[in-house]
């Protein structure tokens, strides 16, 4: 070898390790850099192949250290610690509405106190100021439930903020992709590597964080981003995310599904498409779990209101009031009376002395007089119209008492007669599962401006009771939002079984996905056919209105959530107590007592059955419809209002076990990852010595050939 | 294996951040001394922890009442036992003049025993009288003097209670009527005093018994005892009563006690097993700060 083919080759060492020390100098230098993978020199000598006659040592290639089964496996284990951390952040603000079941404080612990309070009562019914304690006490059972329920409203705007601004940081990263993907394809193609590989690591990590991707290379090194089940969303150019944030988020508020517009692909839905990452978690949150909870809340609320009021429908004030008028119902008089069994009205002095009774009798379609059973009557079995009932109650009351029935509102007006309803002990008027005074909310506790309870007591031929023409627009959705079917349904025909009929109607309805029904209590009910129940109802509009009541379809049946979770909101103290407490229906007339008859008081400021029925409806049993993720049951308030804990509190324990077990699997994912790609800061110290002494080498090389040179020219 | 220097550094963070977590969720269980003060904390322990506070709260809710109860009673056996003394007396006083042939003391003591009884049959208890049923403002005896017995064409005019009793729920399986009603109790009081009253209107007693005077009382000496007996079984029936709702106020403290146990061992922290995990949670941290401390000497760059 000449003296030029050792400069050669020495300039070539010192050369290669320049560029290795660059190497190693970019390593140590982003030893901290998120999702920098360390880069190592691969060298190769010359003088082989096409490089005979040469030495020397020359760079193969600069190769970015990544392992794409270890980095996928990072990335899943991200994104579900992603998914994982954002539905227990917002479940535990969730739980943490309902208070601290330890302090005497929590939403529970005002349903004890409430009820507590009655037993006071229940012994000193004319105390003026127990009463107003009472007052205090509802009234704070109705601020926690309200409380949570804004809670729980507020949580889901969040959420779906919260959507919009991952789409919005998606939509971002992923219009990096492309460029991204045009450094790596020049560098890959001088068989070099590029800080663009980092760069895309990083975007390609956060995307990871947002919504599970899976990753794949081409050829040419560049990078395609797919959904789990291979939509396209970047690669040469990439796709636009749409979220359609409906801002309110009000309860039984529909969502559409966020769209994939990807250039030359139809658009497509990513609900659905997610398995891990923050969007699919809120999604859970915005979609399942917040609704599940506002239906339990309204479940529970209307059951604190049904448990009172069922009661007080039953009790009498004292004085007894002289005009009881119910809600509006959503009836109209030609809808058929519906009622079975007995009630009895009774007529008071205002020292609650018995001066007229009047005992119903549904089934037989008569009403009797002071024990006495009147030539006038009614369509026995309850089959006749409310209009027909009123018109014979008031011939054999005779102005005594005088029933009314407009705006889908029974009342009565007893003159200067106090007026009290009692259920017949053995065989006591139901309708929908509600006591005729209960039906028409005639003495509620606890008033709304909405139903409480769906069981009308309509059948399904009755007068449907709508103008026809008038619609209503459902939507049904799969669980992914993806609109199944959008119809609008009109008003027609005659009958609710009509209109049932048109609902059920295979293309014009919701027929092909499933079938609407009333049964025997006059409950509306969606049975999803097999395969579909993960189904989801909405109504999109809804201008059904009950002639002659403020009533339209949907608020009458309560369909889909919005109804069913607003009830929570919307109870309020009967606003009469709150001026008078003697208006408090504490006292209850004892239909079977022996001193029940015509001249004997019955009830007075010392009548507390009333109130003992209300300390002892704790524990009476209820019907609960399924609601969220507590199924339909019959139990006591006591108990439902602890189911409704047991789900909050274990939801967010095992959602907060979830963080751990998913925080865990990420940190070792990770790790692995780390130990491949991960720049060791020690490793790098070695390196920096190694290529710095084969520079130094490499340059005494040069330097002794230069003295062989210069001596080989003293010598000429 | 390799190991990269900053993963290094990021799980060492990890771990510090944990050992700090343990560290203060022990320190805030022992200043509170529960459990937890959320649902989380409680996960499905919260169902069992809300029925017990419930039945605690039921329990405490009926011993309260029945205090109030308990009072009012007491109340009515101070008027019972004033109208059982009073009609004792006037038995003894009937015998008394039989025996020594003189009506001087009949009068006199009858007004006596009037007065007595009626002021017991509208004994009030916070403003309510208490033996006027579910009617507890109308005072129940509607007359004012012996003498206005003579004016009434039946004793049932005289009552103004209700005809029908306020009763009571001592507990979830027990009403109690709270109180007899006037009429019941002492009807057959006024009808002796009356009938005393309307003899005396025809012969007034004063001075030696006539024959006709003493057949009367001798007849009413005999009616006497039965009423005597009537109210006695009347005073009786309230302290059956008082005795009832003792008896349910100590099944509802036990019950309390009881329910807050329960309540309390779930929702308690155990603080001897705090301390523990408070003094595991400091080893935790200086083994990790350890263990940190170690790693971050552990390098090339000490050394070059």
């Amino acid at each position: 070898m000449s003296l030029s083919a050792v400069f050669g080759s020495a300039l070539s060492a010192m050369q290669v390790n320049q560029t290795a020390l660059a190497v190693t100098s970019s390593n140590i230098t982003n030893a901290n850099t998120p999702g920098y993978a360390r880069q190592v020199v691969h060298l190769s000598p010359m003088g082989g192949g096409a490089d005979v006659g040469l030495g020397g040592v020359r760079i193969d290639d600069i190769e970015r250290v990544a392992d794409d089964f270890l980095t996928a496996s990072a990335r899943a284990a991200m994104g579900a610690q992603e998914r994982a951390d954002g539905v227990f952040t917002t479940l535990d603000r969730a739980q943490a509405s309902f208070g601290d079941p330890t302090s005497g404080t929590s939403l529970f612990d005002d349903v004890s106190t409430m009820f507590s309070t009655f037993g006071l009562l229940a012994s000193e019914a004319s105390s003026q100021s127990t009463r107003t304690q009472l007052l205090s006490d509802i009234q704070g059972v109705l601020d926690s439930v309200g409380r949570v329920e804004q809670n729980l409203g507020t949580l889901r705007r969040d959420v779906s903020a919260q959507i919009d601004l991952g789409v919005t940081r998606v939509n971002e990263l992923l219009a990096l992709v492309p460029g991204l993907n045009s450094q790596i394809q020049a560098a890959n193609a001088l068989d070099t590597t590029s800080g663009a590989e980092d760069d895309m690591a990083q975007v390609l990590d956060e995307i990871a964080g947002l919504l599970d991707i899976r990753t794949s290379r081409r050829d040419d090194g560049s990078y395609e981003v797919r959904t789990p089940d291979g939509q396209l969303l970047a690669g040469t150019v990439s796709a636009t995310l749409t979220y359609a944030d409906a801002g309110g988020a009000a309860p039984g508020q529909a969502y559409e599904p966020i769209t994939i517009s990807y250039p030359g692909v139809p658009e497509a839905t990513l609900d659905g498409r997610l398995t891990g990452g923050l969007l699919d978690g809120l999604l859970e949150l915005r979609d399942e779990t917040l609704p599940e909870l506002g239906l339990q809340l309204g479940e529970f609320s209307a059951g604190v209101a049904r448990v009172l009021n069922r009661e007080s429908n039953q009790n009498v004030s004292f004085p007894p009031p002289t005009s009881l008028t119910g809600a509006d119902v959503g009836l109209q008089g030609t809808d058929s009376l519906g009622f079975s069994g007995q009630t009895t009205l009774s007529l008071l002095s205002a020292d609650g002395e018995l001066t007229q009774y009047f005992d119903i009798d549904f089934d037989a379609g008569t009403i009797a007089v002071d024990g006495t059973v009147s030539t006038t009557t009614f369509t026995a079995g309850g089959t006749g119209t409310i209009a027909e009932f009123v018109t014979a109650f008031n011939t054999v009351t005779g102005g005594a008492a005088t029933a009314s029935f407009a705006n889908g509102a029974l009342a009565i007006d007893g003159g200067t007669n106090g007026l009290a309803f009692s259920q017949d002990a053995d065989d006591p008027s139901v309708r929908g599962g509600q006591g005729f005074s209960e039906f028409f909310r005639l003495n509620d506790i606890l008033e709304s401006s909405s139903p409480i309870s769906y069981t009308t007591g309509i059948s399904a031929t009755d007068p449907h009771g709508f103008t026809n023409g008038e619609t209503i627009t459902l939507r049904l959705t799969d669980d992914n939002n993806v609109v199944l079917a959008q119809p609008t349904v009109t008003i027609a025909g005659t009958s609710m079984q009509d209109v049932l009929n048109d609902l059920n109607d295979a293309t014009g309805g919701l027929g092909a996905y499933g079938t609407f029904a009333l049964d025997a209590d006059g409950a509306l009910s969606f049975t999803p056919v097999a395969g579909r129940e993960d189904t989801r109802l909405f109504v999109d509009n809804d201008t059904t209105q009950r002639v002659g009541s403020s009533l339209g379809f949907s608020g009458l049946f309560g369909l889909g959530n919005g109804p069913r979770t607003e009830r929570a909101a919307t109870l309020v103290i009967n606003p009469d107590f709150s001026s008078d407490t003697n208006t408090l229906p504490l006292g209850r007339i004892d239909r079977a007592d022996a001193s029940f008859a015509v001249g004997n008081v019955v009830t007075g400021g010392g009548d507390t059955a009333g109130a003992q029925a209300l300390q002892a409806a704790e524990l009476s049993q209820i019907s609960f419809e399924a609601a969220g993720g507590l199924a339909e049951t019959t139990t006591s308030l006591s108990d439902y209002a602890a189911r409704l804990l047991g789900d909050v509190g274990s939801r967010s324990a095992t959602a907060e076990r979830e963080v751990e077990a998913a925080g865990r699997l990420s940190t070792e994912t990770a790790a692995r990852r780390a130990s491949v790609e991960g720049v060791n800061i020690d490793e790098e110290l070695i390196n920096l010595t190694k290529y710095q002494q084969a520079y130094q080498a490499a340059s005494r090389l040069i330097q002794v050939s230069q003295e062989m040179l210069d001596t080989l020219l003293s010598i000429v | 294996m390799r190991v990269a220097t900053s993963f290094l550094f990021t799980t060492a963070n990890v771990d510090i951040q944990n050992a700090q977590t343990s560290l203060y969720k022990a320190q805030e269980q022992t200043g509170s001394g529960k459990v937890s003060n959320d649902l989380l904390g409680f996960g499905t322990d919260i169902v069992p922890l809300a029925s017990a506070r419930a039945f605690a709260a039921r329990a405490q809710g009926y011993d309260e009442a029945n205090t109030n109860l308990s009072v009012r009673l007491s109340t009515q056996d101070v008027a019972l036992t004033r109208a059982v003394d009073a009609v004792d007396d006037l038995r003894i006083m009937v015998a008394d003049a039989l025996a020594a042939g003189s009506g001087n003391d009949v009068m006199n003591t009858s007004d006596g025993v009037f007065s007595s009884v009626t002021a017991a049959m509208n004994t009030a208890f916070s403003g309510r009288y208490v033996f006027g049923g579910v009617d507890e403002k109308t005072p129940p005896v509607n007359v004012n003097s012996l003498n206005d017995l003579t004016g009434v064409a039946a004793i049932a005019d005289i009552f103004d209670n209700a005809q029908r009793t306020a009763t009571a729920q001592i507990s979830e399986i027990t009403t109690v009527e709270v109180a007899p009603l006037a009429d019941d109790a002492s009807s057959a009081i006024y009808a002796s005093l009356k009938r005393i009253a309307d003899f005396n209107v025809t012969e007034p007693f004063a001075g030696d018994l006539s024959d006709s005077q003493a057949a009367f009382l001798t007849t009413e000496l005999g009616q006497l005892q039965t009423v005597l007996d009537g109210i006695n079984v009347v005073r009786s029936a309230n302290g059956t009563v008082q005795a009832q709702v003792e008896d349910a106020q100590q099944a509802q403290q036990e019950e309390y006690t009881y329910f807050s146990v329960v309540a309390g061992d779930i929702e308690n922290a155990d603080l001897a097993e705090v301390a523990s995990n408070l003094t595991q949670a400091q080893f935790q941290f200086e083994a990790v700060a350890r263990a940190y401390n170690a790693m971050r000497d552990t390098t090339l760059l000490n050394y070059t």
